[in-house]
């Protein structure tokens, strides 16, 4: 018998794909757990939407701020805070530095699935601490401070399906920030810039449909609205959205993902695997 | 003439010479890498705008928030931008590597020179890139001055810069405070903790509600980081809280080197 018909037959490459994430995001969990107390204070995070809502509702005290009421904005950054809390883009975009500097990644490109996953799946493991303390914070923030949602259930329908999407744009987002890694010594500088782009066109620092035009209109078509400020829109009822933004979303993602591949293809000529 | 000396034997602001030594030797060595430098104002001056984004959006669509006008906005982001510079130049690049020199072993080497341990520690290291802070945040100062409607007379000026140096001090006793215990927990990052309280500075601490007024001006005195310097430059408040601000400096410096030395006192070396 030869070697050959010995080794078992590869599986498939989707449920491979899966094997490794669950893998993956066991082990960082557990690894999580081991620091429950450092993902209590990660929850002070919350304060930068807080902090946002407080402006607005400060700002909208004596009156609608271009149509938009006080409690519009209470929910607006109520969901802003959950759909902020689920990114882990930002790790992303900042973790492959290191791994550079380091040599680290020179170990992981020997693995046989691509040495991003498992900083992907240390950023999901993560979320499994992280969101569940949102879950009932966000509707108490909106009841307690008097809050209004939308009636309208297919705003309802497509807030829920814009965040999985805008969720996969930011990871390649942040991927490819982090990429930059492979050309600069010094790239966190550089990848932080894609907060600033959260907070100015994803919607964090005002609604988008507050920035003046024709940046309104453009942020509106761009993958970090979809992650962050399109969902709270809906559901706070400061704008409607049409179905056809999940095609966008879906589009988006897709082009991201072509995007990264380029990117990570063409660093990974430069890549030199010695650290520094 | 003998040079005076302390009790320790070591001569008289010996600290305070190490320190410049150490800064001049991070400016001569940032020179060399220009490049950082030009990355790091782009990069800065883009946060700038960022960071002045929320309330010139504000701006765009109200005259005047809770009684904050622009300029009042636009200054209380200079002081805020002054904070951040200090969070930046100073505290990322000290006791952001603590963890690490606990770790290998560094910071043993280092708490045994003949120096303040707290101060060489937490300062002696500039992240010259971000230095510009300094600068922008002073040029975004100056544009709300020239806005009008400040300051409010020569006492409330002076009153409003004493409060600032203050929140300064205090902004590095957070930042020292928050990450501390990282000399005898395996993996501690209290970042979170500065930054939550820096962020919550942002924002004129009136617009959260009277509750949350008071429990960030008394209970957590997170008022006296950006909010109250703009309140007393405005005349908003009255200059005799500088000296509040200056009794809580000296109390966080005061709590912040006591609680140095226990943990110093308590490290048990290389933790590999």
């Amino acid at each position: 018998m030869t070697d050959a018909a010995l080794r078992p037959a590869p599986a498939p490459a989707a449920r491979r794909l899966t094997q490794v994430y669950g893998a993956l995001v066991r082990t960082e969990m557990q690894a999580a757990s081991a620091y429950r107390a450092q993902l209590v204070i990660g929850a002070l995070g919350w304060v930068v939407p807080v902090a946002f809502m407080a402006l607005w509702r400060g700002a909208a005290a004596d009156g609608d701020v271009d149509g938009i009421s006080a409690a519009q904005f209470t929910t607006y950054y109520a969901v802003v805070l959950l759909t902020t809390g689920i990114q882990i883009s930002h790790g992303l975009s900042f973790q492959v530095e290191p791994l550079v500097h380091s040599g680290e990644l020179s170990a992981l490109l020997l693995r046989p699935s691509h040495p991003m996953h498992p900083l992907v799946a240390r950023g999901l493991a993560t979320l499994s601490y992280a969101v569940p303390p949102l879950l009932p914070v966000v509707p108490a923030l909106i009841w307690f401070l008097g809050g209004t949602v939308t009636a309208d259930v297919g705003q309802w329908v497509l807030a829920a399906a814009l965040v999985p999407l805008g969720f996969v744009s930011e990871v390649y987002l942040g991927l490819m920030m982090g990429s930059l890694a492979l050309w600069f010594t010094r790239s966190a500088a550089l990848s932080g810039l894609l907060f600033g782009a959260e907070w100015l066109i994803g919607g964090l620092v005002a609604p988008v449909a507050l920035l003046p035009e024709p940046w309104s209109e453009i942020a509106r078509h761009q993958p970090l609205w979809f992650a962050i400020g399109a969902p709270a829109e809906a559901i706070s009822g400061i704008s409607e959205l049409r179905p056809w933004v999940l095609v966008e979303a879906a589009v988006w993602a897709v082009l991201l993902h072509v995007a990264f591949t380029r990117v990570w293809r063409r660093g990974m000529r430069r890549h030199e695997a010695v650290g520094t | 003439m003998s040079r005076r000396r302390r009790r320790d034997g070591l001569p008289r602001f010996h600290t305070l010479r190490v320190l410049s030594t150490a800064w001049r030797a991070e400016l001569a060595g940032a020179a060399e890498y220009r490049g950082d430098l030009v990355i790091g104002t782009i990069v800065t001056t883009i946060w700038l705008g960022i960071s002045v984004a929320p309330v010139l959006v504000v701006a765009l669509h109200t005259g005047d928030a809770n009684g904050w006008t622009l300029p009042k906005l636009l200054f209380l982001q200079a002081v805020w931008y002054l904070l951040d510079a200090v969070v930046w130049v100073v505290l990322i690049v000290n006791v952001g590597y603590w963890e690490d020199e606990v770790r290998v072993g560094q910071l043993d080497g280092r708490l045994l020179r003949p120096v303040n341990s707290l101060a060489l520690c937490s300062l002696s290291r500039l992240h010259v890139p971000d230095l510009p802070k300094v600068v922008l945040a002073f040029g975004l100062g100056a544009l709300a001055i020239a806005l009008g409607g400040g300051p409010a007379g020569w006492l409330p000026s002076l009153a409003a810069a004493v409060s600032i140096a203050s929140a300064l001090v205090l902004t590095w006793a957070l930042g020292v405070l928050a990450n501390y215990k990282v000399l005898t927990h395996v993996r501690f990052d209290g970042w979170s903790v500065l930054f939550a309280a820096q962020n919550l500075a942002r924002v004129p601490i009136p617009f959260y509600g009277p509750f949350l007024r008071i429990v960030l001006t008394v209970v957590v005195p997170i008022a006296f980081l950006a909010t109250v310097p703009a309140e007393i430059f405005y005349g908003d408040a009255s200059a005799w809280l500088a000296l509040v601000a200056v009794a809580l400096a000296v109390v966080s410096v005061r709590l912040t080197a006591v609680l140095w030395r226990r943990e110093v006192g308590r490290y048990a070396g290389v933790m590999g």
